[in-house]
């Protein structure tokens, strides 16, 4: 028997077929203990002593802090964000590690330094996203003793800039680097040839990289001719015209300086010889006023991020841009969307696999949906923020939309409360169609989306749920139990604006075991109450 | 190829239960095990199995004849899309028996050292506790009673299970 689940232990690869098959016997547990190779650990509730005791050979680690809070040193918390304790067991213990992530921490140079110093040789993968609490010196010793990485991430990390020497050192020590993200760290010291020398040592194996929009297209140059493999690119820009856009929006009047303005014409002329890579298909812009450039390899594109592209409201010029994009799979879009946008979308883009479109300012409504339900089928992702929507268009896309796991829909509009009712009789035939959800978001402006008897319908259908977030949802604690009721496998539940009290809360977490995290939003945090974390397995984010 | 042919060289292969079964040697080749003995001159005509029964042999012989035919990715590396999608239809078909047989064509591919067979023993074993509670898990596999985790022991790793998800 020990050989036979010796063997099939190495296809269990789902964690939570993994803590599943750990509880079976004795010997499962053994057998999954030695042979688990990644660990996810939520550093409220592990410690580092009892995870390598328990699994003491792992290849890759993920610490992970609050998932919501952005800046975590700004936000009060009640919990430990500290990482040193594990830091101290990865640099003593885990000799096998290859891949170490950090996501919501305080990290600090120290810790920087002894991972880089220890682990250094053998560390393939590092991730240290929307963390805070380190410097570029940090940075320095990863360039220094990181000799064989092939991916690092600072995305979304607020680090303290003193220069760019970092950067040159991981160039030199460094030639298999298959992906550099330092999308939206804020770093704009590290100096360009230094970037061009990562692509030159790295050229072979370079995809991906990511830079903040500090540097201009037009000094990226040697770099993307060394970076002949190059798929995915973020960041950079054309010109002044951010630096344009952002004063004027400020009401800044810059008209006075010629530097920030400069001509069409001299535009087109600088950057006529500018070319992209021959293999890019991921890209990351912040404005379009060069499409032409983009144009030319469209037909390539599979990724497209144009989230913080500000067009001056003419949004037609995203889109014709999308159109001819056809082979586009995931788009993230948050200037103005409307119906006739998600029309085209839907008629040129047929791969569509994920959509973020979250505009503060769209106009979407059934007409847009409907398109987008008929056109796009594949779609397994859509975030998408809309001015009304019926009971029609949410049965449609239940019946359209099979593969959707991940579902976000944020009504913008106040005033349509007595419209929106019907949601509740719908909510039911999108949940059955949809049966893959994992992921469900539904947020109104104002209460009296849903009723209770959509929450109850909530808790029937949504089997597989395992984050659930909730705004001005439900008329009473009543609606709140009926949905403890179901969604077996929730983990997290993220209420706003709903009128339960604390006393049905407590009844939810009896009747919803699965659950790990539970936070409250859009309330004053003094004013929010606390459940009591008696169960080792639950926390409260306030 | 040449694996039809009648004039190669036979192997015999003798089961726990002493049944014996004649088989082409290209066929017995597909395990590693058995290919092993072969090059070392340490198979005499017949290679006795004592650990693998008639049952469970003859179902192993059945994989090793159709993998055999089949043509190699190696030997010629645009072979028809019509060969992997017939393998791969033969191997959904084979794995389509019961739990325990499963488990003792895992042991004996394990024991032969047939890579192949190995992988989709696991992965079909696999398949079918995926998304499973333990308890179901248990009812699957036929766990021993004797070695359950204790209550205390069992609540300890569920807590320490919490951490590792995404």
């Amino acid at each position: 028997m020990e050989t036979v689940l010796d063997c099939v232990v190495n296809y269990i690869h789902d964690a939570n077929d993994r803590n599943s098959f750990s509880l079976v016997s004795h010997t499962c547990y053994d057998v999954d203990a030695k042979t688990r190779r990644h660990v996810t650990a939520h550093l409220c509730y592990a410690t580092p002593l009892r995870c390598r005791q328990r699994f003491p050979f792992i290849k890759s680690l993920t610490l992970t802090g609050s998932p919501h809070i952005v800046n975590v040193t700004s936000s009060p918390c009640n919990w430990d964000h500290n990482v040193n304790p594990w830091v101290q067991e990865i640099a003593a213990s885990f000799k096998r590690l290859k891949v170490v992530r950090f996501q919501n921490l305080v990290v600090h140079d120290s810790d920087l330094e002894l991972i880089a110093r220890t682990r250094g040789e053998k560390l393939k993968v590092l991730e240290i996203d929307s963390c805070s609490g380190f410097s570029t010196d940090g940075l320095l010793c990863i360039g220094k003793y990181c000799n064989h990485l092939r991916i690092l991430s600072l995305e979304n990390s607020s680090i303290s800039e003193k220069d760019g020497g970092w950067l040159h050192e991981l160039a030199l020590q460094n030639t298999r680097i298959e992906s550099l993200n330092l999308y939206k760290a804020g770093l704009t010291k590290f100096n360009v040839n230094d970037l061009a020398l990562v692509a030159k040592k790295c050229s072979q194996s370079l995809v991906s990289v990511k830079i903040s929009e500090h540097y201009d297209f037009i000094d990226l140059v040697e770099f993307f001719g060394y970076a002949i493999k190059l798929e995915d690119f973020g960041g950079g820009r054309f010109g002044n015209n951010n630096a344009f856009v952002m004063n004027h929006m400020n009401g800044i009047n810059q008209f006075g300086n010629n530097n920030f303005v400069m001509n069409p014409i001299a535009q087109r002329d600088k950057y006529r010889d500018f070319k992209f890579p021959p293999k890019l298909k991921y890209l990351a812009l912040n404005h379009m006023g060069r499409k032409d450039i983009v144009l030319p390899f469209a037909h390539l594109i599979t990724q497209l991020d144009i989230q913080y592209v500000y067009d001056g409201g003419y949004n037609y010029r995203n889109y014709s841009l999308i159109e001819n994009c056809p082979n586009l799979e995931i788009l993230y879009i948050t200037a103005v969307t409307n119906d006739t946008g998600l029309e085209q979308l839907s008629t040129y883009c047929k791969n569509l696999r994920k959509l973020y479109a979250t505009s503060r300012m769209g106009h979407v409504t059934d007409k847009g949906l409907f398109a987008l339900a008929t056109g796009c089928p594949k779609l397994e992702c859509l975030h998408i923020n809309l001015s009304s929507i019926t009971y029609y268009i949410m049965a449609y896309i239940g019946m359209q939309m099979k593969n959707l796991m991940d579902l976000s829909m944020v009504l913008l509009n106040k005033g349509v409360r007595k419209k929106n009712l019907v949601l509740d009789k719908c909510i039911r035939t999108l949940l059955i169609g949809c049966n893959k959800l994992e992921r469900l978001s539904i947020c109104f402006e104002e209460l009296g989306g849903l009723s209770d008897e959509s929450l109850k319908n909530i808790g029937m259908c949504g089997y597989n749920l395992r984050y659930l977030s909730l705004g001005y949802v439900g008329e009473s604690d009543a609606g709140l139990l009926e949905l403890s009721f179901g969604c077996p496998k929730l983990q997290n539940l993220v209420i706003k604006n709903c009128p339960f009290s604390k006393e049905a809360f407590d009844i939810f977490r009896c009747n919803v075991p699965s659950l790990r995290y539970f936070e409250v939003q859009g309330i004053p945090r003094h004013c929010r109450y606390l459940l009591e974390e008696d169960q080792p397995n639950f926390k409260q984010i306030v | 190829m040449s694996t039809s042919s009648s004039s190669s060289k036979k192997i015999v292969l003798k089961s726990a239960d002493n049944e014996t079964f004649e088989i082409d040697e290209i066929v017995a080749l597909e395990s590693q095990a058995i290919k092993n003995m072969i090059e070392d001159e340490c198979a005499d005509n017949v290679i006795p199995l004592g650990n693998i029964d008639s049952k469970t042999l003859s179902k192993i012989i059945e994989y090793c004849k159709k993998h055999a035919e089949s043509p190699k990715k190696d030997d010629n590396a645009d072979i028809d899309e019509k060969a992997v999608e017939d393998l791969k239809s033969f191997d959904a078909e084979f794995a389509k028996v019961d739990m325990p047989l499963i488990q003792d064509i895992l042991m004996a591919a394990n024991f032969l050292n047939i890579d192949n067979l190995i992988g989709l023993m696991c992965r079909t074993i696999a398949d079918r506790i995926k998304g499973k509670t333990p308890e179901e898990i248990r009812k699957i596999l036929n766990i021993n009673k004797n070695d359950l985790l204790s209550p205390e022991q069992e609540a300890k790793a569920r807590e320490e299970n919490s951490w590792a998800f995404d």
